[in-house]
Parts: structure tokens; sequence; C-alpha cells
């Protein structure tokens, strides 16, 4: 058996679209239902639906031989995995964003309101600017908007959120997308299912 | 008595299979007797995985640490290496942060040093025995070899003068980014045919027969050299039996710091992660003003038994309940006769919850007598 885990959501979508154009059968992900663990027999596969930045957790702990996850989260978890293609899915942008009248005071560190801790403090160190983390679970705008944060480290994919709440983009961190990524170990034992897949996968990602 | 090994544990297994076969090869058990001063870790910190070390004061007030490693203090402790090799092995628990839970871990390691003037046949040997340990967890495993030179050579060569990205552009090659690695290279203006050596150096994998595609990536002396030790390796193990187990891989790094030349890591089937690492360390030593090279391994006993379930089927052959009027000394010669007909058992004056057994006696003073319960 060989054991996919994929992100629920949006990104889902996108990816069992391009599994089914390499051949496989995803029509499970149409049944509305509240399974978590769906079986393609016929072709001895499992897949997985679990929270996006769960991935890679299933997968550096070989439960799912290969996943599916966002940069984002693999710099953000630095999990022990092989990242072995970008999918061109699920692309957007890591950025600081600010309040459109935002001007830096260079005099105090820097309050920066994220849910990546880790991408923000790694990014500012690189700049040798002294911040302090308040770290956020979602709707990250509201803190500079009600004045807990100087600026937001986020992924923005259209930035109409933060055109809505009269914010800009001060600095763009890195691009994001979705990855295919190995557990060590399966990569090992069935590199030949795993190549094969890669292959057949650059054909129809462009 | 029916006692074997194979109602050891997992890990107490291939750790008692292991020092039998280390020692049939002259290895000596080395012991951590003592703990270390907490400054020899943090003069030595750049060869630790972490910085951070359990450190407490002793009676005197000096600053002691919990091995977070033993290979480091097996070196210091390491007398006169002159002449021949020494050969150690060890079965200590070391202190690590765990990453994941963010809190120290007790990690059990085996492992296997040889310090002196390393040649040809040491490697071979020390291969060969980190081979067998594997194999003494499943036979389906897998043992990738790479060599510092060949990815550090390539990393440090004139093409990359320049180039400020190099500790990202490892990161790549250890989690196998092409993607990634091909961008970072282009927009550091290095040039499309070493960004083609870094794919390939990333790409090569399979048995050692592959040596040929490295040989085309070779930019300099340091690789070259790698190559030829990689060469005489592959040549050694040719005709082994393991050949097919044994695979380039160039995305192995282990730590930059620590390893030189040969390095390998190993892998079995049913553990998702990395078990066995090791190489030379040849820096370490010379850190240590010692000047000679080194080669070792350690192999992580822990959590074994998680992905190698015991299958026991009872936990005592027989149960012998008594109650408390008996006379003790004619109980035990009683119990004491089963074991002699080589059965396990478990004398109780009630059934203990949780626990399978295959006959129950009841003790009725004189004798055992077959009991339902």
């Amino acid at each position: 058996m060989f054991n996919i885990a994929l992100p629920k959501g949006r990104l889902a979508e996108k990816v069992a679209k391009i599994l089914a154009q390499i051949g496989f059968d995803t029509s499970f992900l149409n049944d509305d239902n509240r399974k978590l663990v769906f079986s393609d027999t016929k072709n001895q596969i499992s897949y997985f639906l679990v929270k996006p930045s769960d991935v890679a957790i299933y997968v550096e702990r070989g439960v799912a031989d290969i996943g599916v996850v966002g940069k984002d989260i693999l710099l953000e978890d630095r999990a022990d995995v092989y990242e072995l293609m970008d999918l061109n899915i699920g692309k957007c942008r890591m950025v600081v964003a600010a309040k459109n009248n935002f001007r830096e005071n260079k005099e105090r560190p820097l309050k920066v309101a994220t849910k990546f801790v880790n991408i923000a403090s790694e990014y500012y160190s690189s700049l040798n600017r002294d911040i302090e983390i308040i770290k956020l679970n979602g709707s990250i705008e509201l803190a500079p908007i009600l004045n807990m944060s100087d600026v937001i480290v986020d992924i923005v994919e259209t930035g109409t959120t933060l055109k809505e709440n009269n914010m800009k983009v001060i600095a763009e961190i890195m691009p994001i997308s979705a990855r295919l990524i190995a557990n060590k170990t399966s990569y090992k034992f069935k590199k030949d299912i795993i190549d094969d897949l890669i292959g057949k996968l650059r054909e129809v990602i462009k | 008595m029916k006692f074997d090994i194979s109602a050891l544990k997992k890990d107490e297994q291939v750790a008692l299979t292991m020092r039998k076969i280390f020692e049939s090869f002259g290895y000596r058990k080395y012991k951590m007797s003592r703990f270390e001063e907490y400054g020899f870790y943090m003069d030595y910190k750049s060869f630790l995985p972490s910085d951070r070390v359990i450190s407490f004061t002793d009676i005197d007030g000096k600053l002691l640490a919990l091995k977070p490693d033993v290979t480091l203090s097996i070196v210091k402790n390491a007398k006169d290496l002159k002449d021949g090799i020494e050969k150690l092995y060890y079965v200590e628990n070391v202190y690590k942060p765990d990453k994941n839970s963010g809190k120290f871990k007790e990690i059990s390691q085996l492992g296997l040093e040889a310090m002196g003037d390393v040649d040809d046949y040491t490697t071979l040997e020390v291969i060969n025995l980190a081979v067998k340990s594997l194999e003494e967890l499943e036979d389906d495993f897998v043992l990738d070899i790479s060599h510092i030179g060949i990815v550090m050579g390539l990393l440090e060569s004139e093409e990359m003068a320049g180039c400020g990205c190099k500790d990202k552009v490892l990161e790549y090659i250890v989690s196998k980014n092409v993607h990634d690695l091909e961008k970072t290279l282009a927009s550091e203006g290095v040039l499309p045919e070493t960004i083609e050596k870094f794919r390939k150096l990333v790409t090569i994998t399979g048995s050692l027969k592959s040596l040929g595609e490295v040989e085309k990536i070779v930019a300099n002396e340091e690789m070259e050299r790698g190559y030829r030790e990689l060469v005489s390796v592959a040549k050694a193990l040719d005709g082994s039996g393991c050949e097919n187990r044994i695979n380039l891989d160039f995305s192995i790094i282990n730590d930059v710091n620590y390893y030189c030349g040969i390095i390998f890591q190993g892998y079995v089937r049913r553990i998702p992660h990395m078990v066995l690492s090791g190489g030379r360390y040849d820096k370490l030593l010379q850190k240590l003003g010692k000047r000679v090279g080194a080669i070792g391994f350690a192999l992580i006993l822990d959590e074994l038994s998680a992905y190698y379930p015991e299958e026991r089927i009872v936990d005592a052959d027989a149960l012998i309940l008594y109650d408390d009027a008996v006379n003790p000394a004619v109980l035990y010669r009683a119990a004491e006769e089963l074991t002699f007909k080589g059965l396990k058992v478990r004398v109780e004056n009630a059934v203990p919850a949780d626990i399978k057994v295959g006959k129950v006696y009841k003790f009725n003073g004189v004798k055992l007598e077959e009991a339902n319960v």
C-alpha cells in the first residue's frame, strides 16, 4: 500500500485534479462526507485528508509516504523530509505588510504579528533588525489596525484583504507554492513508485 | 530454561548481538563512567548536534554536563594513537534536545570508533560492521554512502566564489530540493554548467556502479580525491554480497563540521527515519591535537521496540497461586522445579491483572495441582 497525505481544503481540489490527470482515481474527493481515509484498492493507494499544517508531520513520521504541503509550512516547521518537486499550485507570497501610512521607527524593536514565528525571526535576523514577535493564529491583519503590532508577516494571494483593510505589502520575503514531499525512508524503499509519480507529474505541470 | 535472546526487546537483542560481533573483530568496550566538564563540551560545541546540554553543579562547585555525545569523550580519552588503530565500541545513553517536544530526550546509542592510521582496510571493516548492524535490525535495509569532499569541493569551488548562499545550497542538497537549488544558484549568477553539476550531484542515486556519473562532475582536486576514495570503497565492497544494498547519495551530509571524507547513513524499511550514521571525522581529532584519522558510526537503539513489537504470547508459562498459610520454602522448591523443566513461572497469591499465562497451578501446601481459573 502506498500512502499519500493531502491537505484539506482549497489545495486538495487542485491536487486531486492533477492526480486525476496522471491517471489516479481521486473521485473520492467529490464525495461530500466526513471520511478522513480513502482507499483506491485497484491501485493500492490510500489517501489521508489532514490539516494543511499537519501534512509534513504525517510524512516525517512515515505514516504517509508522500504528501503535498505549502512551502510556508515546510519552512516554518523544518520537517526532516525530501522536498522533491515544486507543484506550481497554491501560489502566493510570504510578505511583510503594514498600514498604508506606516513609517518604521528604527529606535525600538519592530513589533511583528504573525503565524509564522520562525520565518519572521529568520527574515529579520538576516536584516539584523531587532523585533518583538506576537504569535497569532488567524486574522493577522487586525493586529496593526488595532496598533498591537507595527507590521505583519503573512501569506498573501491576491492582496484583496490587505487592500480592504487599508494595508499594503512593504517587503516580499519569498514566493510560496505547494511542494511534493517524501519521507526519507519511503524514498529509499519505494523509490520506483515515487520517481515514476514525479515523472508523470512533470509532464502535466509546467 | 526456555529463555533465549528472542525473548528480549529488539534494542536489547541488537545491542547484545552487535557487541558479540564488534568484540569478534577486536573492538573493546568503552564505558563513560564520569561526567564531563561543561566547559569541555562548550569548547567543542561546533562538533555537537546542538549546543544545548544538560548541566549541573557538582558538590565541589564544578559545572558538569550530562553527555550529549560519546565520541567526543572517547577521542579526548584516547591515549597515544601512534601505532596501530584504537578500536572501541560503546552502548550509552546520550541527552539531546528533541526537535518535536522542545525538551531534552534520553537516546540510547550503540556506536563504534576506529582511531589511528585509518586505511582502506579499516574503512572497509567499519562499513561492513555498519552493514551487519543494519542487518541485525532487518534484512531490508539500505546504506547510503557519500563523500564530504565531493559536496564541499563543489560548494567551495572557484566557480562558486562570491556566492553568498552556501548554507541555503547545503540545505537544498539535504532535502533533494532541485527546484529551489536551481533557482537560488541562478539568482546568484552561478554559471549554468555549474548549476547542472549541482543538479547531477543531488539526483545521482543508485548503486556504487553509478560512480561513473560522479566522475563527470569532478571540478577540482578535492572532488577528485573524494571520487578516488569512493572508487576504492566500491572496489572493496564489490562481491561482498551487500553491494546492492549500498547506494550513492550525496544528499546525506550529516554534519560538515564534524565529518570529512567518506560518510554514510543507514535506513531500514520499518523505521521512517535514519537509524545509523557515521563516517570519517579526522577534523575532530585534529582539533583535539591528535594527528591521526578516525572513522566510526552510531546506531540509534531508541524506539526500536515500537517498530519491532515483541511477539510474546504469554508472560509466563505457569502461574502458581498459593494462600498465605503455606510454607514459603516448600513453595519455592515447587516453583524452582518447574523452572528446571524450562518453564517460565510466576508465583502469586492472587491472579494479577493484565497478565497472560499458559497453565495455572494451585499450591496445596505440598505440591502443585492444575487449576482452572
